[in-house]
């Protein structure tokens, strides 16, 4: 038993390092010989493995727990930063797309072409190049607002001149008759085609158009103002906005 | 030698070496591998879990290749922990007897590039008889035995620490300690060969 106590004793001195150089080679030569000896040093080798084996996986399992915890934690703080952002952007997006919709549908259902005419209707003005000369009838009674005076001295033109015609027009959309007007301010543009002069014709097409806005005929009024929309050079370009182009449209989508 | 992230191979490989393996350097190997492990075993029938487990167990088999010096570096050490992981997952599939044929398009996919990774298949299995055996040695001779071939402590510092009259007390109780834990290992003849091809690479 104290050869087996001190066999192992040295053994374990031999793992440990503990052993000088002369006793290390003679160990060494005495386990070549003796295979039992040999047996219990792999044994005792194996117990430090487990030793060691042991003390590794604590360690590891130590970390372990400590980065899944540190990665759970990224993980989650990413995942929220993630899902945050778009939570977010789907809310803004969803209040807008929310707000622009009733915006339009209280503008689909607000728009009316009493409203639109209101906006833009504004009594034409007649100009005079003529000093203090006297005024031709139709013209003077226009100027003094005698809308009906205007419209009978029209009627009893036979052939009513350009001016005349769109004076006409101006006292009939006065007067809220706007078949009239329409036929006046065509006329107008219908001369000034077939003579190829201008006079009067931005104003006519925009009291035309106005018109026919008034007169609930707003699939004849939109090309009118689209084009006067588009034509920078014309006279009444700034009265007509996108944003009123846009109004008509929905006015003729409800119509 | 490749790099991975702020240590190269080279570095990460003396940090293991160190006594006790550097806290540092196991934690960036899990920054560093653990999510693309991951996903290899949870886009193959494991769970976060399973993937969990599998990673532990795949750091505790590399620290011991390297400590071996047996991590030949053939390939990188991402490459040599992504074969490991493959191989345990593998095995571990084999373990809960899962479908023949999953387990023939594992067979075929397992990889090649480091052959000596097939050897810590078993690690798994060994881990639970570690544990099983070390309880049975007592708290006392655990932590002698820990703290003298883990930590690598001197007598001379384990004699401060504990309480033991001298160094050679304690010398003596080490002497027994192992040898007690010897004795459990060879009561065993089965569990001493598992232990052997699992912890020292015997086939």
């Amino acid at each position: 038993m104290s050869n087996n106590i001190s066999q192992t004793e040295r053994l374990i001195s031999y793992i440990d390092g503990d052993m000088g150089d002369a006793e290390k080679i003679l160990l060494q030569q005495q386990l070549q010989a003796d295979k039992a000896m040999q047996q219990e040093l792999d044994n005792l080798l194996l117990a430090t493995d487990v030793v060691k084996n042991y003390g590794l996986s604590n360690r590891v399992a130590n970390i372990h727990t400590k980065m899944m915890n540190e990665m759970a934690a990224t993980s989650t703080q990413q995942k929220a930063i993630v899902r945050s952002l778009p939570k977010l952007f789907m809310k803004y997006a969803a209040v807008i797309i929310l707000l622009v919709g009733m915006f339009g549908l209280y503008q689909y259902f607000a728009v009316s072409a009493d409203k639109l005419y209101s906006e833009q209707y504004s009594a034409y003005t007649l100009t005079t190049s003529r000093g203090n000369e006297t005024l031709p009838a139709i013209e003077q009674a226009y100027s003094e607002k005698k809308y009906n005076e205007v419209i009978a001295a029209f009627k009893q033109q036979r052939d009513a001149s350009v001016k005349e015609n769109f004076v006409a027009g101006q006292a009939y959309l006065a007067e809220a008759n706007y078949a009239d007007a329409i036929n006046c301010f065509k006329t107008v543009l219908a001369k000034n085609s077939s003579t190829h002069t201008g006079l009067l014709s931005d104003d006519s097409e925009y009291y035309l158009a106005l018109s026919y806005l008034k007169n609930n005929e707003t699939a004849e009024a939109l090309p009118l103002f689209k084009k006067i929309h588009n034509n920078k050079e014309h006279l009444y370009n700034s009265k007509v906005s996108a944003w009123f182009l846009r109004k008509l449209q929905l006015l003729s989508w409800k119509q | 030698m490749s790099r991975t992230g702020n240590y190269d191979d080279a570095e990460l490989i003396r940090g293991l070496k160190a006594d006790a393996a550097s806290g540092k350097v196991i934690e960036y190997l899990y920054r560093a591998n653990f999510e693309a492990l991951s996903i290899h075993i949870q886009q193959n029938q494991g769970s976060r879990q399973d993937a969990e487990d599998i990673f532990q167990e795949v750091i505790v088999a590399f620290i011991e290749l390297v400590q071996k010096d047996k991590f030949r570096g053939d390939s990188s050490i991402k490459t040599f922990l992504f074969s490991i992981n493959k191989n345990m997952w593998l095995n571990e599939l084999k373990r809960r007897n899962r479908s023949v044929v999953r387990e023939q398009k594992f067979e075929t996919a397992k990889d090649l590039v480091d052959a000596d990774s097939n050897d810590y298949i078993t690690a798994r299995e060994a881990r639970q008889q570690v544990i099983v055996v070390m309880d049975k040695l007592g708290d006392v001779c655990k932590k002698l035995l820990l703290t003298f071939y883990y930590e690598n402590q001197s007598m001379k510092e384990i004699v401060q620490t504990m309480s033991y009259e001298n160094e050679q007390v304690l010398r003596n109780k080490k002497h027994k300690c192992l040898k007690r834990l010897e004795q459990l290992l060879t009561a065993d003849p089965a569990l001493a060969k598992t232990l052997k091809t699992a912890l020292q690479h015997e086939q």
